[in-house]
């Protein structure tokens, strides 16, 4: 008997790594591989007719961060961030919160309102926030109607691209929240209210606590994708908005800059990282306090 | 199990790992190969006018299939770098233009043309002819204007500081070294000399100057009314006129400068052979002909009007367009500085 189940648990042993093998060489090669491949670029001299020239220079890092474009460039990639991952927040918590408590039998209905525009491209989408904030589009329109001759001007503006952030990562906090909030016990909440707490240091001392780990999940996702959005800082931020993402991109294939291309890639990597760890650390922390 | 399939654990891993290999090995032998020829070349109207016009008399010629592989010119420089080592690369010709035709030329990345496999050569125009670089057509880049709001067309770059312009003037971000190379026409009289441009740009900017990404977003502006005057292709001005917007062309004093479209043909070019014959069929008169009058650039060949009429448009008026033809070589030395000023001070300054 003791033999059959140490042989049992040989074969788990072998069996995990057996199974697990295969994809985690795949993944290894195919992402940390690249990544390598990129900070190795990122040491390298640049030469226009050659791309990068194998070397081993900080030279691109220190010209990356004592130029004032590029730390613009970071500056505003942050800002866009930080902006629309807090607006996501404050949007999406209401919604999550009524879709958590919401005894409706709608409910699955409005989940899957809440994922369609996931099903279509985030590019096709910040097309139509083209149309719509365009000179003569249809919020201009809207606006004559009720204003005439009234307009804004929204189009390459860094307000048309949180707006358009937020419309792509808005279903994304909220699923998240959505799920934090359903982990919370209801009658804490009935039990703080009965106890004659108001609604908002209900909120403040029980649900915003308990819902903090799905909110700086919810929040790190958000960021990392604002981040690194492309299409969206493309098509609505114009020619005089840059962010990270068009920066690498702009390096990599106008200037034919690897160089310069990959210091913007493992700067923009090691941000979304130092974020995800710091507000793991932050929240772990602050539960254990 | 046992009796349908003996399988177990290993066998299931050894066998999706061989199927992996194998997928990875027979897709490998898709590529080049095949005698297809591969133009990389722009998308849109270019990529369909080419396959009507060009791959028509190749194809009737003699030739094989043509396969397009459409991009933006910038990213397929980079490519043609990036693959400069390889024994084979995966196109037999590349489309590219005046510019960027003149910062590879020292690259050794373009095959010499064998004037004998092309026998079109002959009659290119003297001042577009290049052993490497075979030109396609050519534009002018010169001022656009809305004649409903603009009276008085502009007579030199230098008007557009005029305040009746205030606010109403577009640049486009694609057609960055274009303004800077009229620019420098302006200031000093040599295009290629895109220091001089800086102060004049400058000025400009200072009269209020709204910046588009692309000539799409611009013709977008000028319709709507959000701006009168815009530095663009008089190409562009007849097609969009033709789509029913309201442009014209001002006629600058300094003259408008010169942009040659081509294709060359890189060295490690899998099908060289076929790539000389569509070379060849791209300056046929007849397939000039058709391009010109579709897309309202002006043939690269002295015998055009052997298959036909050029159409009214591309006829220009006494006196005629004054047109320059930039020192791209110098230019190009300074292409990537002064990319970096546009970039960096001149839009985000």
């Amino acid at each position: 008997m003791a033999d059959a189940a140490e042989a049992l648990n040989s074969n788990r042993t072998t069996t995990a790594p057996l199974l697990l093998g295969p994809a985690t060489i795949f993944i290894a090669i195919m992402i940390v591989g690249p990544l390598l491949l990129i900070a190795t670029v990122s040491l390298s001299r640049f030469d226009a007719l050659s791309l990068a020239v194998e070397a081993f220079t900080l030279r691109n890092y220190f010209e990356f961060f004592t130029d004032r474009y590029y730390l613009g460039v970071v500056l505003t990639t942050v800002t866009v961030a930080t902006v629309s991952t807090l607006s996501c927040l404050l949007i999406g918590f209401p919604m999550a919160y009524r879709l958590a408590r919401g005894q409706t039998r709608y409910k699955g209905l409005l989940i899957i309102l809440l994922t369609l525009p996931l099903f279509i491209s985030g590019t096709i989408r910040t097309i139509g926030w083209m149309i719509l904030f365009a000179r003569d589009g249809l919020l201009n329109a809207a606006i004559g109607v009720v204003l005439p001759g009234v307009s804004t001007e929204l189009m390459y503006t860094t307000t048309a691209v949180v707006i358009g952030s937020v419309s792509i990562l808005l279903p994304y906090m909220v699923l998240t929240l959505q799920s934090a909030i359903e982990g919370i016990e209801p009658r804490l909440e009935e039990a703080a209210s009965g106890m004659g707490a108001p609604p908002a240091t209900v909120f403040r001392r029980v649900i915003w606590p308990l819902a903090l780990p799905g909110a700086a999940i919810g929040s790190i996702l958000c960021f990392t994708m604002s981040m690194n959005t492309y299409a969206t800082a493309v098509l609505l931020g114009g020619p005089r908005f840059h962010m990270m993402a068009p920066l690498v991109y702009y390096e990599f294939t106008v200037r034919n800059n690897w160089s310069m291309a990959g210091v913007a890639a493992m700067v923009l990597l090691v941000a979304n990282l130092a974020l995800a760890i710091g507000l793991t650390r932050t929240v772990k922390k602050r539960y254990r306090g | 199990m046992d009796v349908l399939l003996p399988m177990n654990r290993r066998r299931f891993l050894a066998g999706t790992a061989g199927a992996g290999l194998a997928m990875i090995a027979a897709k490998s032998g898709f590529a080049q190969g095949s005698g297809d020829l591969v133009v990389a070349t722009w998308g849109g109207d270019y990529a369909r006018l080419l396959q009507e016009n060009v791959d028509a008399v190749y194809i009737a010629a003699g030739g094989g299939s043509v396969i397009q592989d459409l991009g933006d010119e910038e990213s397929r420089v980079a490519k043609m770098i990036a693959q400069r080592r390889l024994p084979s690369g995966t196109w037999d010709i590349a489309s590219i233009s005046s510019m960027n035709a003149a910062v590879l030329k020292d690259s050794e990345l373009f095959e010499p043309i064998d004037a004998t496999k092309v026998p079109n050569f002959a009659h290119i125009k003297a001042d577009l002819a290049d052993p490497t670089f075979i030109p396609h057509n050519y534009g002018a880049y010169t001022v656009l204007y809305n004649p409903q709001t603009v009276a008085t067309p502009p007579k030199t770059l230098g008007d557009l500081r005029d305040p009746a312009y205030g606010g109403k003037i577009g640049l486009t971000d694609q057609g960055f070294i274009n303004n800077m190379l009229m620019g420098a026409l302006y200031a000093s009289g040599n295009p290629a000399d895109m220091e001089s441009s800086k102060a004049i740009l400058l000025e400009i900017k200072k009269n209020g100057v709204r910046f588009y990404p692309n000539n799409e977003s611009l013709v977008g502006a000028l319709k709507s009314g959000e701006i009168d005057v815009a530095p663009g292709f008089y190409a562009r001005m007849l097609l969009w006129k033709q789509a029913g917007v309201s442009v014209e062309a001002a006629f600058l004093e300094e003259g408008a400068i010169v942009q040659v479209t081509g294709m060359a043909v890189p060295r490690n070019a899998p099908n060289k052979e076929q790539a000389f014959a569509y070379l060849n069929a791209m300056l046929d008169p007849k397939a000039q002909l058709a391009f010109a009058n579709a897309m309202s650039y002006w043939p690269a060949i002295d015998n055009v009007e052997s298959a036909g009429k050029l159409s009214e448009g591309l006829t220009l008026p006494d006196p005629a367009l004054k047109m320059v033809t930039p020192d791209y070589a110098a230019a190009a030395k300074v292409k990537d500085v002064m990319g970096d000023w546009w970039r960096k001070e001149y839009i985000n300054g």
